[in-house]
């Protein structure tokens, strides 16, 4: 008996802990965000960001490891965004520049394997490919030629699919316009070159060299 | 007590938890539902047959009928300010009716799966939207709707002479951007969201521009991103001339390179000797040849089978190809994935590579010294002999403006047509066609 009313109370014990627990959760989870870098603003939702994720300082950007879901709903959302009209086409790009500016490796490498999905939806593969290409940091590099080398499977070569299969590419060769400017990475970059078989991909990166 | 604590610490930590997962999911999934009273009027103006597209749900963005009431939705709103110059807008939709414009044309929309090669066709206004439709970004959607609209003006399509869909079974490709057709109309609509567009997001913007340069070099019989086929004269002397457009020459002072080959790089001419490439920089005829680094003809810095004779850079369905006849007589055909020279055929009595047959058609073909010719299929891989011989008082065969020309052996340069010889050039020892790109899409306003 003794047993049971300690079972009882414990579960109600537990049951009343959760509820003031969830709502203790609520407000550390969403008030960490602007406690932990007032200076910043960077938001992962729009237009009425309330998740925020941020980096460590305003100026001191470390690569911060941000959640796959954070990132799958991200790209789901900003996906359906792509093919509609009264875009704020500034407020979107900086909106995504900053949150690649907060991904780390794994992140991107995530992005990639988005981008070479064929079973993603283009929207979403061309997002991710957009966004990888607004990477600063040279560590996107291998990314971006991992994308735009990929071959294309033959089942992809029927009209307008294949073309948007070389648009997917040519996104990730545009990221990679800002390192082919000079040093190591132009040579690196031009010597990679000729594993590129698409003829139009090809001709994309030797205009992006002979710059 | 120790364990009061941990399963009081447990709680707290996964109640965080989940009160963070859920915040965020509840911010993410922000549903965006289409209009009722918009939908019906697009239904209505476009008369589309819902039943065939399956169940409609307004609010769920993977939902077919909802995409295609979001492209007619992107058809509408979109806006463009100012007007730029571009050699894809030529006023063929006013960019303030696009809707109306193709809800004039598009006389019933449907859902099928009838023609599985097709995206979507249209029959006498009445277009059906197949798998590849809904399998395309939501600018393919768009385009395609804009594209098929277009084929109830009477605009149909023709044989590609190049390119991917070359050996497509069916005709892909129109004459030219001028004419009008529904490659015209759709790459115009792409060149104003990108050199015009207020409201479209980045990614469609920069998909836009990326397919207008992509479709801009496939989709046309006279491609509007390509200019005239350059064509390369070497004089026996060393003088060499650019001509491009009609009648433009440029002296190019090359006088130092007689045993050099000149060969068409996808970057323009390329010098070559068998063991190295140095590109050729035709707008600015006082530089002297460089170290090749933006042709393909740079992969001879890597290891060879054995030295060439000749190489040759070509494109054929979209695909870049790079072959090579070593001084043996064996061909070798470059596996960019392997990084590495493939042997093709047996080696044989070739002598080199042309990129036009004796009838003047183009291609790869590899010359015997017997004159036989043989035609190169580089996808499939195969050699398939031609009937006609090379004949042997003919050097090159090459294409200027829209004349066939031959490069004889006693120097002169022939128009084919009326056998006349074209005057003012010294004696010649190689003709050269080189493709020259101009990638301008236009200017914003």
């Amino acid at each position: 008996m003794n047993s049971r009313e300690k079972v009882t109370l414990s579960r109600r014990q537990v049951l009343l802990a959760s509820l003031l627990l969830m709502a203790v959760g609520a407000v550390i989870t969403y008030g960490w965000g602007h406690f932990r870098s007032p200076n910043s603003n960077v938001s992962l939702t729009a237009p009425t960001p309330k998740a925020e994720v941020q980096p460590t300082s305003a100026t001191t950007k470390q690569p911060y490891q941000a959640q796959d879901e954070i990132i799958e709903s991200f790209l789901e959302d900003e996906g359906q965004k792509v093919g509609r009209t009264l875009v704020d086409s500034k407020a979107t790009l900086q909106r995504l520049q900053k949150f690649v500016d907060i991904m780390g490796p794994d992140d991107l490498s995530r992005l990639k394997d988005i981008v070479l999905n064929e079973k993603q939806s283009m929207d979403k593969r061309m997002l991710s490919a957009y966004m990888l290409a607004q990477v600063g940091s040279p560590k996107v590099i291998d990314l971006l030629q991992a994308i735009a080398a990929a071959p294309i499977a033959e089942k992809r070569r029927k009209p307008r699919v294949y073309e948007e299969e070389l648009v997917v590419r040519a996104q990730a060769i545009e990221g990679l316009k800002k390192f082919a400017k000079t040093g190591e990475q132009r040579s690196k970059l031009k010597e990679w070159m000729p594993v590129l078989e698409e003829s139009f991909l090809a001709q994309r990166m030797q205009l992006i060299l002979s710059e | 007590m120790k364990g009061f604590i941990h399963r009081w610490a447990g709680i707290a930590i996964c109640s965080s938890i989940l009160v963070f997962h859920f915040q965020v999911k509840a911010s993410q999934n922000t549903t965006h539902c289409l209009d009722a009273q918009k939908v019906a009027d697009y239904v209505r103006d476009f008369r589309i047959r819902k039943s065939t597209f399956g169940k409609e749900d307004l609010c769920d963005p993977k939902n077919e009928l909802y995409q295609l009431y979001q492209s007619l939705l992107v058809i509408e709103a979109g806006q463009y300010s100012g007007r730029s110059r571009s050699k894809f807008i030529h006023n063929f939709v006013p960019k303030d009716k696009y809707l109306a414009w193709n809800a004039q044309r598009i006389y019933q929309l449907r859902r099928g799966h009838d023609i599985p090669y097709a995206t979507a066709y249209n029959s006498g206004g009445y277009v059906t939207v197949q798998d590849g439709w809904a399998q395309l970004s939501s600018l393919g959607k768009v385009g395609t709707l804009i594209h098929e609209a277009r084929h109830t003006d009477g605009y149909g399509h023709t044989a590609c002479k190049f390119g991917p869909y070359k050996s497509e079974g069916v005709s892909g490709c129109d004459r030219s951007v001028e004419s009008g057709g529904s490659h015209g109309v759709e790459m115009e609509y792409y060149a104003r969201v990108v050199l015009e567009g207020e409201n479209f997001h980045p990614v469609y913007q920069s998909m836009a521009r990326l397919m207008l340069l992509a479709r801009g070099h496939f989709v046309f019989n006279k491609p509007p991103l390509q200019a005239d086929q350059g064509v390369f004269l070497r004089g026996v002397n060393g003088e060499s001339f650019f001509f491009q457009s009609g009648t433009y020459y440029r002296q190019f002072p090359l006088n130092n390179y007689g045993n050099w080959l000149m060969k068409r790089g996808s970057m323009g001419p390329v010098l070559f000797d068998g063991q190295k490439a140095l590109s050729v920089d035709i707008y600015n005829a006082q530089v002297t040849p460089q170290k090749d680094e933006f042709s393909y003809y740079k992969l001879l810095d890597f290891p060879r089978p054995e030295p060439f004779q000749d190489m040759e850079e070509i494109d054929q369905g979209g695909k870049k190809y790079l072959v090579a006849l070593g001084q043996s007589g064996q061909l070798y055909q470059y596996a960019f994935r392997r990084s590495r020279w493939n042997r093709i055929h047996s080696p044989s009595d070739y002598l080199a590579f042309k990129t036009r047959d004796p009838l003047g058609r183009s291609g790869l073909f590899v010359v015997h010294q017997s004159g036989q010719v043989e035609r190169w299929d580089l996808a499939r891989r195969k050699l398939q002999a031609l009937p006609e011989l090379w004949p042997a008082h003919v050097v090159d065969i090459v294409e200027m403006g829209s004349e066939l020309v031959e490069l004889r052996q006693n120097g002169q340069l022939v128009v084919r047509r009326t056998q006349q010889v074209v005057e003012g050039l010294p004696a010649l020892m190689q003709a050269v066609e080189v493709p020259i790109y101009v990638e301008n899409i236009g200017r914003t306003p």
